[in-house]
């Protein structure tokens, strides 16, 4: 009996152990909230969850909260989500992988009451209305905008002077680029590359440049085998391989774009407002920023892409984590992120943007480079190139394999892009199918012919090892 | 009472010890909750719960799973990319028996009477307890385009550099290669030298007293003795084979011009369920692989099974 005592405690301790939760807050409030790892926001995120803590206790002495931020690795980021939001343990403020998806599944608090009821109309009419469009869902917000990037160009001024060569402007065409990626171009009596004229950007970003679209207006339809894709490509693949004045794709996988750049191993470079956050530190690297120009279809890239938080539909606090989004979004916590070079401002207007326009440690009026061609922008959340019932990793995967297949010197172009339009649609055809009716006689039939297969595959292999007996 | 000193009838005595037998099988059952429980709630749940997602549409974010029926095999089964990655499971599986051959060739030589015997024994089998993901940092050094040592070896034999990881077939040669190095050391070898040590030397010394070349006594004599242990290789590895290829494929291919090349049933089951988010169709698959190693598992029982000398 002493056994028996002694085996069902054990049994009990393992089977609390298993459902034991040890996240149960002591006393205050908690309130969680998960961004992607990166370096520059764990220090900003734990110190605007610090302030936020700190003010919501000095303002609300009798309703303490304690804020928690937690960084997650990139590469599971979205898994990680996921599986919280399964277990019923979310964060209660959180970056979206696929926030079309979690707002279709329910998984997100609408913002709409929480903007009505805190007053916060005048603080979220100051962001883009560009940015306000991408999170709308049928009319309502499920997220705020926390940063906002763009592509320039970045250039090495001394690697343009050594050539005596005039700086990029916004009125350059593709012909501009080309000619001057190719006096920027230097290999060794070999062959080999020693200086690349152009570190491209990724090759759909060159088909909105050209202003090719994936998706019909209302996202049903892919439609990007278009003439104006099928030019971009083919640009993008002349530089490649025709001219050889920027890596290949894969070549730039093997080498770190923004090491090259810095070390004047690359004199032109597209990249987003991230770029900076690196190259303002390093006071050895020259470089400057230039709108991107004009593509072949007269068209300005301006592509409008950034991070955005959502409050949890299973947050035991609304009202404080709308709060919180709020601050996070507010124009003094955006600040911190532009200074850092992470992001542009992402509230409109001269006055909000004029400490980011002047900014000292760059040459007077250089900064409104990211704001060239913004009227006209596409906006990454938007439909033309995400589409709200794809799930990221899905048209990620797509792009890739369009992209193995058009990193060959003898790439058949128009065939490719009819490939990825014809994947796309079917992806998109099967993501809305309707759903189908389960033929329960057929069900039936099924399992019991798979049923017969396994027992017949079972006395099949009896009777083999009697017989080997 | 004769013979029942206490005084207990024997029907009574009977029952206590059967009461008594029971207290304690129970207690064993009751030690045994702890681990049965685990492998309940771990193990058998998740296969069954599997099984009847194989049947339905499920995100993870929305409860309860939508009953599609056949809807994920019958997709399964027109899904390009799915018989795309079955083959480049089953081409990565063609090292196997170069593996094999490498391992046994590898247990012979280490079976002899070397000096340092021990020490090369340790060091064949190092990647065993070597971590994996270690190893394929390693690899991925060696096949780097500009500066791996593959490719160095390649320049300094007069030949041109490869670009492993972003050709597809170079790519699949790269992992072919990686699968048949961890093949030829570790468990093989040592399952191999464990079954030359069982071989009675007497069979050799009677065989070398026949004149009976090293080939003769190869073929006739440790290979008949070893089948035992190479049948059980052939089935474990096959196993693997179909299971294979995730951490290699996520470590080295994942986002490059060669994903889809070296894309094994494995990975596409991780990136169904947890980069689509679609679980029914991830368990299908799962169903499906099961299936496709049962067959394989029950077609070598059947034919080479019979092949097998015990003695």
């Amino acid at each position: 009996m002493k056994y028996a005592a002694l085996a069902v405690l054990l049994a009990l301790v393992v089977t609390a152990a298993l459902f034991l939760r040890t996240d149960r807050g002591l006393g205050a409030k908690r309130i969680s909230f998960a961004m992607y790892k990166w370096i520059i926001y764990d220090v900003l995120y734990a110190q605007a969850g610090a302030e936020f803590q700190e003010k919501w206790n000095r303002e609300h002495p009798d309703d303490p909260i304690e804020v928690r931020y937690d960084a997650i690795g990139e590469d599971a980021y979205s898994q990680k989500i996921t599986a919280e939001i399964v277990a019923g343990t979310a964060q209660d403020i959180f970056f979206p992988g696929d926030y079309h998806e979690l707002v279709r599944d329910g998984a997100v608090l609408d913002l709409e009451p929480y903007i009505r009821k805190h007053h916060a109309q005048a603080q979220i009419d100051k962001l883009y209305p560009q940015l306000l469009k991408a999170h709308r869902i049928n009319g309502h917000l499920y997220g705020l905008p926390i940063s906002l990037n763009t592509d320039v160009l970045y250039y090495n001024p001394t690697l343009f002077d050594r050539e005596k060569m005039a700086y990029p402007t916004a009125d350059w065409t593709w012909n501009d680029l080309l000619a001057a990626a190719q006096r920027l171009t230097k290999r060794d009596p070999k062959g080999n590359l020693v200086q690349s004229g152009l570190m491209p950007c990724d090759y759909w970003e060159w088909v909105l440049w050209n202003h090719g679209r994936f998706w019909t207006p209302d996202a049903t339809r892919c439609i990007v085998n278009s003439p104006e894709s099928l030019e971009a490509l083919q640009f993008l693949h002349d530089l490649q391989f025709r001219y050889r004045v920027c890596p290949t794709f894969a070549q730039q996988r093997d080498s770190n774009a923004e090491v090259t750049f810095i070390n004047n191993a690359t004199a032109m470079y597209i990249s987003g407002r991230w770029s900076t956050a690196h190259f303002q530190n390093l006071s050895h690297v020259n470089w400057r920023i230039a709108p991107l120009g004009r593509s072949f279809q007269g068209h300005h890239l301006c592509m409008m892409e950034g991070n955005t938080f959502v409050i949890s539909s299973q947050t035991k606090y609304p009202d404080i984590a709308f709060q919180f989004l709020l601050f996070l979004t507010s124009p003094e916590q955006i600040r911190h992120l532009v200074d850092t070079g992470e992001s542009i401002p992402i509230h409109y207007g001269p006055e909000e943007n004029a400490y980011f326009l002047n900014d000292p440690r760059r040459p007077k009026g250089e900064n409104a480079a990211y704001f060239s061609g913004m009227d006209d922008a596409t906006v990454a959340m938007d439909a033309d190139l995400h589409n709200p019932r794809f799930t990221t990793a899905e048209l990620d995967l797509a792009l890739l394999r369009f992209q193995a297949d058009f990193d060959q010197p003898d790439a058949d172009l128009p065939k490719l892009l009819k490939a990825l339009e014809e994947s796309l649609n079917d992806i998109y055809a099967e993501r809305t199918a309707p759903p189908v009716k389960p033929s329960i006689p057929a069900f039936a039939l099924t399992l019991g012919l798979a049923a017969c297969a396994a027992g017949g595959a079972i006395a099949w292999q009896a009777r083999s090892a009697k017989r080997a007996r | 009472m004769p013979g029942n000193p206490i005084g207990v009838q024997p029907q009574l005595a009977g029952s206590l010890e059967r009461a008594a037998a029971g207290r304690r099988t129970l207690a064993g059952y009751l030690f045994l909750l702890p681990n049965f429980s685990g492998f309940l709630l771990f193990l058998l749940l998740p296969i069954l719960f599997s099984l009847v997602l194989g049947f339905c549409e499920w995100n993870l974010l929305t409860w309860p799973p939508r009953f599609i029926a056949l809807q994920n095999y019958r997709r399964l089964i027109a899904d390009i990319n799915f018989w795309h990655y079955v083959f480049n499971t089953i081409f990565f599986m063609l090292g196997i028996p170069f593996g094999i051959i490498g391992s046994l060739m590898l247990a012979i030589l280490l079976n002899q009477k070397l000096r340092l015997r021990n020490l090369y024994r340790t060091i064949f089998f190092l990647p065993t307890f070597t971590a994996g993901v270690a190893l394929l940092m390693v690899w991925r050094w060696l096949l780097n385009t500009d500066y791996g040592l593959m490719n160095r070896c390649l320049i300094a034999a007069g030949l041109h550099g490869v670009d492993w990881l972003n050709r597809p077939w170079a790519a699949r040669f790269a992992f072919l290669l990686m699968g048949f190095w961890t093949g030829v050391g570790g468990y093989n070898m040592i399952l191999y030298l464990a079954a030359l040590q069982n071989i009675n030397p007497e069979l050799y010394e009677a065989a070398a007293v026949d004149g009976t070349s090293w080939w003769d006594r190869f073929r006739h004599i440790t290979w008949p003795l070893v089948s035992p242990t190479t049948f059980f290789i052939v089935i474990i590895s096959i196993i693997g084979g179909f299971q294979s290829g995730f951490s290699a494929v996520y470590l080295l291919a994942r986002d490059t011009n060669s994903q889809e090349a070296v894309t094994t049933i494995d990975y596409y089951i991780y990136e169904n369920a947890y980069h689509f988010y679609r679980m029914g169709y991830a368990s299908a698959i799962s169903w499906f692989l099961f299936l496709l190693v049962f067959v394989f598992t029950l077609i070598n029982w059947r034919y080479a099974g019979s092949r097998i000398h015990y003695d």
